[in-house]
């Protein structure tokens, strides 16, 4: 999974400016030279407000959107020159998940599992490992369009994670989830920092607190503030983040 | 995974999700009906003018008759048929966000048109077969002219295939699926409508190349040749190439 110690995600200079109609608006730039690095046991929080430019960032870092400017590299394939590869080093899941209503739970997590180039022999390996680790055994033959909100959204994970990527991106993971599927998705994302590097967005604070090894702030699409989370200043993160926004408001 | 095993999956996920809606199937159903209903007023009056088809100079066969006179008018329901099968194909993706899951998965975008084409072409099979079927259902009762059946269904088929492909480019461009069917049903009723303006304008007289009922005509009367086969080959495939151009464009322009 690491590619001889280069960073497994590498993004530098990340910008992408607004639609022409929303130029006006703040500094004209949704995302403005955001770089990140991260290594296998990472797991990074991108902290901000509503509008801070943390989904667009995910979508450049998944190849949804290209970037005006900068580069991203995956596992150390670059996501212009080899997007084949860099994105079968990559789970992605969007603020919304990527479901097919009509499809029953287990088809449609083997379909992911193909698409994404897990090989035919090892997709239903594949298929029971994820469905075990997300804890969709009970709804494996159900159909996608019956499932309640947290279901759902253990499928959208499950199909980010089934081919094993090296990185996986989560935009807003926990949106509309019950606190004790809150907190079964941290153990989840826990449990997946250990073996990739992990990057998500959200605008919870005690998410990011409970799950980080690393805390990113984002304020109208810069990159504000970045630190390592220890024990010592996990605690502290809140204030940290209400300066850094106070501070860029006034500025701005 | 090559390009072509992943189009092939990419078609087999896109037929099964159009085998699997109810509309696909009333769709099927009620062209049934009308083929049923065309197929049967045209064998009574094919009974009831013999007399007079015996006397024309090279009087058709029951194959030749059946194609111009039964298989022509549903070519253009065809024509109206693969636009509503294939207007979810991206407008539904776009609308459910599952258009994230292909854009950020390594699967080409090449195999993603041309797989989500073959797999709504081989859901319009059932029409089609249905289509034919009744011609071949004759052969029972009488000898049919095998090339003539065939060069029918090949001329039919590849007109519905190039239908399939304007519906797949008009779902690429909008989020509702319904305004893609009525986009791309517009314009094929423009196509088909240059065919029928010969003698008004000589300019008018050359746009009828353009027409696919004019390169249908010889195939649906036995008579197939290269000319129209490259028609219907390269209508298809400049639509399929204009929805990779738009896909290829949405990466840069959605925000």
């Amino acid at each position: 999974m690491t590619c001889n110690g280069s960073p497994l995600l590498e993004a530098s200079d990340l910008s992408r400016r607004l639609p022409k109609a929303r130029r006006d608006a703040g500094n004209g730039y949704a995302v403005r030279d955001v770089s990140l690095t991260l290594q296998a046991g990472d797991v990074l929080g991108l902290l901000g407000l509503n509008g801070a430019g943390k989904s667009t960032t995910l979508r450049m870092l998944a190849g949804c959107l290209v970037p005006h400017a900068g580069s991203v590299h995956i596992a150390g394939h670059s996501l212009d020159d080899e997007p084949m590869a860099a994105r079968a080093e990559l789970g992605y899941l969007a603020d919304l998940p990527p479901l097919y209503d009509d499809m029953r739970v287990e088809s449609y997590i083997q379909l992911c599992a193909r698409l994404r180039g897990v090989p035919r022999r090892d997709v239903s390996r594949s298929v029971a490992g994820v469905i075990e680790e997300c804890k969709l055994g009970e709804v494996a033959r159900r159909r996608i369009g019956k499932l309640s909100k947290g279901f759902r959204q253990r499928v959208g994970i499950a199909q980010a994670i089934v081919h094993a990527p090296s990185v996986l991106l989560l935009d807003e993971p926990s949106n509309g989830l019950d606190p004790q599927q809150q907190e079964e998705l941290r153990s989840l994302i826990k449990r997946q920092g250990e073996q990739r590097a992990v990057v998500f967005s959200t605008h919870l604070l005690g998410e990011v607190q409970a799950c980080c090894t690393r805390v990113a702030i984002m304020h109208h699409g810069e990159l504000m503030a970045e630190q390592t989370l220890a024990d010592s200043n996990r605690e502290n993160i809140a204030a940290v983040f209400t300066e850094v926004t106070s501070s860029a408001q006034r500025a701005a | 995974m090559n390009t072509l095993s992943m189009t092939w999956l990419v078609a087999r996920h896109e037929c099964a999700r159009l085998l699997r809606s109810s509309a696909s199937w009333v769709i099927a159903a009620l062209f049934a009906a009308l083929a049923a209903w065309l197929f049967l007023s045209r064998l009574e009056h094919w009974l009831s003018a013999q007399t007079s088809i015996g006397l024309q100079d090279h009087p058709p066969g029951l194959a030749g008759y059946l194609g111009s006179n039964y298989l022509a008018p549903l070519a253009v329901v065809l024509a109206v048929l693969a636009p509503l099968y294939a207007m979810r194909s991206f407008s539904d993706e776009y609308r459910d966000a599952t258009w994230a899951l292909w854009q950020s998965s390594p699967v080409p975008t090449t195999a993603i048109v041309f797989g989500k084409l073959m797999g709504t072409c081989l859901a319009l099979t059932v029409p089609l077969v249905v289509a034919v079927g009744m011609i071949l259902a004759m052969a029972v009762w009488t000898p049919l002219d095998a090339a003539v059946v065939a060069s029918g269904a090949l001329g039919l088929a590849l007109c519905t295939a190039a239908s399939a492909a304007a519906g797949l480019y008009c779902s690429s461009l909008v989020r509702q699926p319904m305004l893609a069917a009525i986009m791309a049903i517009a314009l094929l009723a423009f196509l088909w409508l240059l065919g029928s303006t010969t003698g008004v304008a000589p300019w008018l007289d050359a746009l009828a190349i353009l027409s696919p009922g004019s390169h249908l005509a010889g195939f649906l009367q036995g008579y197939p040749n290269t000319a129209d086969l490259a028609y219907f080959v390269l209508f298809t495939v400049l639509f399929a190439v204009l929805t990779l151009i738009r896909l290829d464009a949405l990466r840069h322009t959605s925000d």
